[in-house]
């Protein structure tokens, strides 16, 4: 499926690529600090949460991000991994390292909310959305920059934490308020995102709702559990109570990336709308082509259709001008003749040859004028008699070679003994030639006619329209009429008529 | 000498019996269409039949063909085909195997009342008439190498006579010349050409037309 397919793949690819090793080595670096920590109690257990939720987020994010380059879901996803490793480095002795994983160490919440929110199309679509997720970032970015100068680890009840080195001491005070708002701010937050997420799923169809409900139900249990956390502190629970239900939150954390991704990646409507989104372009691509060709179609046959006028005028003209005026002459030649029998019977005599001689004349032109209509001995004995006609009477030595024996549909014939026509007339006419050739063959279901001669070329074949009409002609056919026509090096005319038409 | 009478017009079919019969020409049957001339040439046994080419019931060749057949089933009742147009194809066809007892004529030519009904007592006693526009056809025909450019314009004028299937009586009176004069001439023009002098005027006119279609 094209959809699936991101049309960046290679450097996308390695980008991703570059990501996860990065990943893979920040992860290794993260539980060597959690190990080795002096102050973080159940190393191992903590250690393991860190692995398996930031490898997890990542994974699942890169893994996301490729498959859906267009969705934010995976560059979400991707980001809530990397940042979830702030909290080992809250685990390190260093106290810079120290104070680095304190202030990162709720950005993941932050991202991860704006994930939910936004999930599965991975866009925020209203103020209520938007004002969730900017209270998120504000509370883990804004006032945890803003806390961190005041806090002291030790009097938050970490034994054995480093020293804050930014701290501005005796100022605790000041590190409760932020606190306070924090927790102010961050308590509507979840219990908002909660909210958003649970009527996303009431509002879904059966078929997406169970498509959402993992991921419903971890991101519900997880924030649920971080709701709990926020005012368990309020309420002055215990701190081993805290503590339980903050490795609580922190497992289900760990398992809604992988809920995600089987809901983003089961989700249809990511899909649809990258589908769309993909059937669009191709769609106004043929549409543009299209409209091109019936533009061309509609020029081709607007000329076909004139130039059937102007034959037809051109027929009127000749029988007007030629055959009815010669009739007319004849007519009066007879009566005059009649009127002067008797009287003058010389005269007379004289005046019935030249009706007769008229007459000649009259029925030598119509004969003249049925062959340029259509040419009777193509249809009495095809393409090889007929040509050969041609041949015989052009002014210029004409050879035919190839001429299929069999007979070709009729419309093919008449194209091609055209073609042949127009074309020796022009070298009879312009080309100044000493000879010309005519050769037909068959090649991949297309009869393939060539006239050239040696003359002296230069042939502009868009100035005439005999040339244009031929062009037109074959083109109604499905084939096609080229011409070149070098100057100074003779002129070739080729046509390509397909013959199943 | 007896005539049967094909064309799909009535009106010149009628015209060419009256010609043909001031002439001298008996005319036996008249037929509108190929099927109708087989059965009138079958049951009279004309010395000749004057077929037009186009009929009945496609006008393309139905005359063409219905000549052929009388050569093949009568040979002893001679062709005179005559067409709207001609054709060398069709000229080549017709005499593919003799130009005995054979026409070949453009319609215009029936104007021409004397030289028609001669042409048809010509054809009628085992002669052969080709129109003059087929004998100009092949001898209009360029050639890269032309023989005939070799001959003279009195040689060309016999050439083109004896093409037709003219006699050297014929030729003689047409150009106003002896017939010693015109023997003469056709003994140049067949050694110029390196033909073989034919005896009878038929096999003259086979000869002559075979190698100016065969020319290169």
């Amino acid at each position: 499926m094209t959809a699936d397919t991101p049309p960046r793949l290679t450097s996308l690819g390695r980008a991703l690529a570059a990501l996860a090793v990065l990943a893979v080595a920040i992860g290794i670096a993260s539980v060597t600090i959690v190990l080795s920590s002096d102050h973080t109690s159940s190393r191992g257990f903590a250690a393991a949460l860190i692995l398996i939720a930031g490898w997890g987020f990542v994974g699942t994010g890169l893994y996301a991000w490729y498959r859906r380059p267009g969705n934010r879901t995976g560059v979400l996803l991707t980001a809530v991994g990397f940042t979830w490793f702030f909290q080992a480095l809250e685990s390190s002795d260093n106290a810079a390292i120290f104070a680095i994983g304190a202030i990162g160490i709720n950005l993941p919440f932050a991202i991860l909310i704006h994930l939910l929110v936004a999930f599965p199309s991975g866009r925020l679509e209203g103020r209520l959305q938007r004002t969730v997720v900017a209270g998120a970032y504000f509370v883990t970015v804004v006032l945890q920059w803003l806390w961190i100068p005041f806090v002291n680890p030790e009097r938050q009840g970490c034994e054995g934490c480093p020293e804050n080195p930014i701290r501005i001491e005796g100022q605790e005070g000041v590190a409760d308020a932020v606190n306070a708002v924090q927790t102010a701010i961050a308590i509507p937050v979840v219990a908002a995102t909660i909210a958003i997420i649970y009527l996303r799923w009431r509002r879904s169809p059966p078929s997406e709702r169970r498509v959402l409900t993992p991921v419903i139900a971890t991101g519900a249990l997880a924030f649920a559990l971080l709701f709990v956390l926020l005012v368990l502190d309020p309420a002055g629970a215990s701190d081993g109570a805290q503590r339980a239900v903050f490795i609580a939150a922190v497992a289900a954390f760990a398992c809604l990336p992988f809920a995600l991704l089987a809901g983003l990646l089961r989700s249809r409507i990511g899909r649809d709308e990258e589908l769309r989104s993909a059937l669009t372009a191709e769609n106004e691509q043929l549409t543009s082509e299209l409209r091109a060709k019936v533009e061309e179609l509609r020029a081709s046959r607007a000329r076909i259709v004139e130039a059937g006028y102007a034959e037809r005028r051109r027929v009127e003209r000749d029988l007007h001008d030629g055959a009815q005026q010669r009739l007319v002459a004849l007519a009066m030649s007879l009566k005059l003749a009649r009127s002067r029998l008797e009287a003058d019977p010389q005269t007379s005599a004289e005046l019935l040859d030249e009706a007769i001689a008229e007459l000649g004349e009259t029925t030598r032109e119509l004969r003249e004028l049925a062959r340029g209509i259509h040419p009777a001995v193509l249809s009495d004995r095809g393409l090889e008699a007929a040509l050969g006609a041609l041949a015989d009477r052009s002014p210029v030595p004409v050879e035919v070679v190839g001429t299929p024996p069999e007979r070709l549909p009729a419309a093919v014939e008449s194209a091609a003994y055209f073609v042949v026509a127009e074309a020796l007339t022009n070298v009879a006419r312009y080309a100044e030639a000493e000879a010309a050739s005519v050769e037909l063959g068959r090649e991949d279901g297309a009869l393939a006619v060539e006239v050239a001669d040696d003359g002296v070329g230069g042939a502009d074949p868009t100035a005439g329209t005999g040339l244009r009409g031929l062009a037109d002609r074959v083109a109604a056919l499905g084939g096609e009429l080229r011409v070149e026509s070098p100057p100074g090096g003779g002129t070739k005319v080729r046509a390509r008529i397909p013959l199943d038409g | 000498m007896r005539v049967v009478l094909a064309d799909d017009s009535t009106l010149l079919r009628e015209g060419v019996a009256r010609l043909l019969e001031a002439a001298g020409l008996e005319v036996v049957g008249q037929a509108g269409d190929a099927e109708d001339l087989l059965r009138k040439v079958r049951a009279h046994k004309p010395d000749v039949a004057v077929v037009d080419v186009r009929m009945p019931p496609t006008h393309t060749d139905e005359g063409l063909r219905a000549a052929r057949q009388i050569r093949d089933e009568l040979p002893d009742v001679s062709v005179l085909v005559l067409s709207q147009y001609v054709e060398v194809a069709y000229a080549r066809d017709l005499l593919a195997e003799s130009a005995e007892g054979l026409g070949y004529l453009l319609k215009d030519r029936v104007t021409d009342i004397d030289a028609f009904a001669e042409a048809v007592r010509r054809v009628g006693e085992g002669g052969t008439a080709l129109d003059p526009e087929v004998v100009s056809q092949l001898l209009g025909r360029r050639r890269r190498e032309d023989p005939l450019g070799e001959l003279t314009g009195r040689e060309r004028e016999v050439l083109g006579l004896m093409a037709e299937g003219r006699s050297n009586a014929a030729i003689a009176a047409e150009l106003v010349v002896t017939e010693r004069a015109v023997e003469k001439h056709v003994t140049g023009i067949f050694a110029k050409l390196g033909l073989t002098a034919g005896g009878e005027t038929h096999r003259r006119v086979l000869a002559v037309l075979r190698y100016l279609d065969g020319a290169p």
